[in-house]
C-alpha cells in the first residue's frame, strides 16, 4: 500500500469519526432536552446508537489498515458454518435495525461450510450493514452461495445505490471524497483488502460493487476461494 | 431461536470489571441461568473451578494485571480443572485479537467480542451445548485419556455425514501428536493443506517434522507459520528450540525474545530464556527475563523463592560481568534489596543460607570486601548449624568462595560433592558448570571426548560443523576455557571459509565474552590474543559494511 493512500485513508476517517462523535455529542444535548416528545427521543437513542456503531468499525478499520500497511494482520483461515456467521452480525445490530425499522433476511443454506478468518469476515459484513441499515429504505437481504471455486456473500438493500465513483474502483481509496460517505470507502477498502488476503491454489478472494439486484439498491459482494 | 432453559446449568464469569459481570448476569439472567459464581481475576478463577465443577465458564481476555485469559485457560487444562464437556468462551476486545490468534494450543471453545449482545451470546452458548452434545463420547475418551479410542471414534464421526469433520480433524491430529504417532499425525496435516493452507494444520505439520528430526523442513515450515501469522508464539518456541539443538544459541535467544514481544506474561518461556541468555553470557537479558518471572509469579501460580533467587543471581551475574561501574553498582543494588526482601519473607534456612550466599557474591561484585566477607561468615555459621546437607547450598558456596578469592576451598567442596554425587548425573553435569575444569569423572571424559571428536571435525575442514559442536558443548560446560578457544577458532576458521556473518560474529563474541583476562604468562595467552584481534577487525568489517 502506497504511503500516500494510507495518508488519504487516514484524513478520512478522522473526518468520519468527527462527524459521527459531532452527532453523537448532538443527540446527547437534545436528549437532555426538557421539553423532548417520546418519538424525537426515539429518534436521537436510534441515531445515537448508529452513530456509535459507525465509530466502532471506523476505529477497528483503521487499525485493520494499519497492520495490513505494516503486514501484520494476521489471517487465520479455517472452517466456519457461513449462517452462523451472518447470523451474528444480525444479531449484534439487532437493535440498530429494529429502530431503523428494517427487515432483515439472511437467505443462506444452514448446512454451508466454507474456509475464512470469521473474525475479519464478519467485521466485514458487520460495517456494510450497519451502513446499510442506515441508507436503505426499508429492506436488508444477506444471500449466500457456492459458485464454483467460491463461496459468494451479497448484501443488497433498496436504497439509493453506491455512488459512482465508487462503483468504478471499490478498492482504491477515493480521491474528493464525498466525506458523507467517508467510512463506506474506508470499510470498502478494508473489504478489497481482507478478500484480497485469502488465498486457495491460484485463487484470490475480492469484492464487487454493483447496483440495482434483488432489491434494485445497492449490492455489496465478496467472493472467498 | 429456539427458547432456551439454562436453569439447571452452573456458570461461571470472570472479569477483572464488576460491571461487566453484571451485564453478563442480567443477559444469563434473561436466560433463566439460576447459578452463576464469579470471579475477579485468574487466580480466582482457578480456585473457582477447583472447588466446582462449571458447565460454562465466561472469561475475559484481559484481566488487568495478573494472569490473561488464555493463560487461565492453559492452568484449568493443564491441571485437568476443566470437564471436556466445559464450554469455554473467551471474551475479547479487538485489541486483544493478536494474542488469541497467537496461541494454537490452548484454544477456547468459542469467542465472544465485546459488545455483547443477548442474541450473540444465546446463539454462540446454543451452538456450543449442541456441539458437546453431539461428540460426547469423543470428549469422555479423551476425559479418561484414552486417546486410541477418541481417534477411532473420530474416524466413525467422519465416515458419517457430519458437521464436525473439521473438528475431528484437528482433534485427530493432536491426538496423535500426544500418542507420538507423529508421522501419522504428519500424514493428517500434509492432506489437509494440500486441500486447503489452514493454519493449524500447517503447525501441526510443523511441529510433527520437529518431532520426527526433520529440523530443515519443521525450519522453513514454522517460518512459513510466522509469516502468515506473525504472533504465533508456538511457531518462535519451535524455531529457538531446533537452534538450541543446532548449537545456535544466539539465534534461540533471538527467536525468545520475539516470542516475549508479543506476550512477555508466560513463566515457563521467561525461564526458557533466562536460561538461554545464560548460556549466552548475556546476564543483563537473564536479569530481565527473570524480573518478569518473579513479576508474573507474584500474581498466583509458579510462585517459589527459587524465582526470587534466581533473580538475585542472576543480577549478581549482571554486576560481575559489566564493565560499567555505574551499571555494575545499580545490579548489585538491585540484588541485595531482593536478597534483603527474600530472607524476611521466608523462614527456611536453607532459602537463608543460599540468599547469605549470593549476597556475598553481590557485595563482593562491587569490592564491598567486608561485606561480602561478612555476609558469607554469616552463611557458613548457619550452614554449620542447620547441617540440612542441602546440595545447592554446598553450591551456592562454591560459587562464593571462588567470587571471594577462596580457590583452594571451593575446590575441596566441589571434590567431595563431586564424589558424593558421582552417581547422580544430574548434580554431576550441574557441578561441573562452576568451575573451568569439570570435577566429576564422567565430565572430565566428556570433555575429552568432545575435544577429540570437535578437533577431528576441524581437521577435516569441517569448520562450520566443528564449530556448532563446540558451542553446543559451551551448554554442559560453560566455563571452560578450551572448549570456548576452540569454538573462537572453528569459527574464526569458518568466517575465513564462507565468509563473515553478524550472527557468527557475535557468537564469536560471546564465546570469548566466556573467558576471563588471562595474565600475559598463560599458556594460552597468544592465542587469545590473537583471537581478540580478528574478532576485532571482523566487527569493524562488518559495521562498514552495514553503514
Amino acid at each position: 500500500m502506497k504511503n500516500s493512500d494510507f495518508d488519504l485513508l487516514l484524513a478520512s476517517c478522522i473526518h468520519d469519526m468527527k462527524n459521527a462523535l459531532s452527532l453523537i455529542l448532538n443527540s446527547i444535548d437534545r436528549l437532555g432536552e426538557e421539553d423532548i416528545s417520546a418519538e424525537k427521543s426515539k429518534l436521537f437513542r436510534t441515531n445515537l446508537r448508529y452513530e456509535a456503531s459507525r465509530l466502532n468499525n471506523d476505529l477497528i478499520h483503521l487499525l485493520g489498515v494499519y497492520r495490513i500497511k505494516e503486514d501484520a494482520l494476521p489471517v487465520m483461515i479455517d472452517e466456519h458454518e457461513v449462517w452462523e456467521t451472518l447470523n451474528d452480525q444480525y444479531l449484534k445490530n439487532e437493535k440498530l435495525l429494529e429502530k431503523y425499522l428494517v427487515n432483515f433476511e439472511i437467505a443462506c443454506d444452514e448446512d454451508i461450510i466454507w474456509y475464512y478468518d470469521s473474525e475479519l469476515i464478519g467485521g466485514v459484513i458487520n460495517n456494510i450493514i450497519v451502513n446499510t441499515a442506515r441508507y436503505t429504505e426499508d429492506t436488508v437481504l444477506v444471500t449466500c452461495e457456492e459458485q464454483g471455486d467460491y463461496l459468494c456473500i451479497q448484501v443488497c438493500d433498496d436504497g439509493p445505490g453506491y455512488p459512482e465513483n465508487m462503483l468504478q474502483h471499490p478498492d482504491t481509496p477515493q480521491k474528493g471524497l464525498d466525506f458523507m460517505n467517508g467510512s463506506t470507502s474506508l470499510g470498502i477498502f478494508f473489504a478489497a483488502k481482507v478478500a484480497q488476503m485469502h488465498n486457495r491454489h491460484e485463487h484470490s478472494g475480492y469484492i464487487k460493487l454493483e447496483n440495482g439486484g434483488p432489491l434494485g439498491g445497492g449490492v455489496f459482494s465478496i467472493y472467498l476461494p | 431461536m429456539v427458547p432456551t432453559d439454562y436453569s439447571d446449568k452452573k456458570f461461571l464469569i470472570v472479569d477483572d470489571f464488576e460491571s461487566f459481570q453484571k451485564i453478563l448476569k442480567r443477559m444469563l439472567h434473561a436466560l433463566n441461568a439460576q447459578d452463576i459464581e464469579t470471579a475477579l481475576n485468574g487466580v480466582q478463577a482457578i480456585h473457582q473451578c477447583q472447588e466446582h465443577s462449571f458447565d460454562v465458564v465466561f472469561c475475559d481476555f484481559d484481566l488487568g494485571k495478573g494472569i490473561n485469559g488464555l493463560q487461565v485457560l492453559e492452568e484449568l487444562r493443564r491441571n485437568d480443572l476443566l470437564r471436556s464437556s466445559t464450554v469455554f468462551i473467551m471474551i475479547t476486545a479487538e485489541s486483544s485479537r493478536d494474542a488469541v490468534v497467537g496461541s494454537m494450543e490452548y484454544k477456547p471453545d468459542a469467542y465472544l467480542n465485546k459488545p455483547i449482545t443477548p442474541g450473540e451470546l444465546q446463539s454462540r452458548l446454543v451452538k456450543c451445548l449442541k456441539q458437546k452434545t453431539a461428540l460426547e463420547p469423543i470428549y469422555k475418551s479423551m476425559d479418561r485419556k484414552d486417546f486410541a479410542k477418541a481417534i477411532q471414534q473420530c474416524d466413525e464421526e467422519m465416515a458419517g455425514n457430519t458437521r464436525h469433520k473439521n473438528w475431528c480433524l484437528k482433534t485427530k491430529g493432536n491426538l496423535l501428536c500426544r500418542l507420538g504417532q507423529w508421522q501419522e499425525a504428519q500424514d493428517l496435516y500434509q492432506d489437509v493443506i494440500d486441500q486447503r493452507p489452514l493454519f493449524w494444520a500447517q503447525l501441526g505439520s510443523a511441529q510433527a517434522l520437529d518431532a520426527l528430526k526433520k529440523s530443515d523442513d519443521a525450519l522453513a515450515a514454522y517460518q512459513q507459520c510466522i509469516k502468515e501469522n506473525p504472533s504465533c508464539l508456538e511457531a518462535y518456541e519451535g524455531i529457538s528450540r531446533i537452534m538450541m539443538e543446532k548449537g545456535d544459541t544466539s539465534s534461540a535467544q533471538h527467536m525468545l525474545e520475539q516470542s516475549s514481544k508479543i506476550s512477555a506474561r508466560s513463566v515457563p518461556r521467561q525461564k526458557l530464556l533466562t536460561k538461554v541468555c545464560k548460556i549466552n553470557h548475556d546476564f543483563e537479558g537473564a536479569a530481565k527475563a527473570s524480573r518478569s518471572v518473579v513479576k508474573l509469579a507474584e500474581y498466583g501460580m509458579h510462585k517459589s523463592s527459587d524465582n526470587d533467587l534466581e533473580l538475585a543471581d542472576n543480577l549478581t551475574e549482571a554486576a560481575i560481568h559489566t564493565d560499567d561501574k555505574k551499571k555494575a553498582k545499580a545490579f548489585a543494588k538491585e540484588a541485595i534489596d531482593k536478597l534483603q526482601e527474600t530472607q524476611k519473607k521466608y523462614t527456611d534456612p536453607d532459602i537463608k543460607i543460599q540468599s547469605k550466599l549470593i549476597e556475598s557474591r553481590a557485595y563482593s561484585s562491587i569490592d564491598k570486601k567486608n561485606e561480602a566477607q561478612a555476609s558469607l561468615i554469616d552463611a557458613e555459621k548457619r550452614i554449620k548449624e542447620n547441617a540440612s546437607g542441602n546440595v545447592k547450598n554446598q553450591m551456592e558456596l562454591v560459587k562464593s568462595y571462588f567470587q571471594n578469592g577462596e580457590k583452594e576451598k571451593a575446590l575441596t567442596i566441589l571434590e567431595e560433592l563431586a564424589d558424593a554425587y558421582k552417581d547422580d548425573p544430574e548434580i554431576s553435569a550441574q557441578l561441573d558448570q562452576l568451575t573451568d575444569e569439570p570435577v566429576s569423572a564422567s565430565g572430565k571424559r566428556k570433555v575429552v571426548r568432545i575435544n577429540k571428536n570437535g578437533i577431528d571435525m576441524f581437521e577435516k575442514g569441517e569448520y562450520e560443523q566443528a564449530a556448532q559442536y563446540f558451542i553446543k558443548a559451551t551448554q554442559h560446560f560453560p566455563k571452560h576455557m578450551g572448549i570456548r578457544l576452540n569454538a573462537i577458532q572453528a569459527l574464526l576458521f569458518d568466517i575465513k571459509k564462507n565468509g563473515p556473518t553478524i550472527n557468527k560474529v557475535t557468537q564469536c563474541n560471546q564465546n570469548l565474552s566466556a573467558v576471563p583476562d588471562l595474565p600475559d604468562n598463560h599458556p594460552q595467552f597468544k592465542r587469545y590474543s590473537s583471537f581478540k584481534q580478528s574478532i576485532g577487525k571482523l566487527q569493524v568489517l562488518l559495521k562498514d559494511k552495514r553503514s
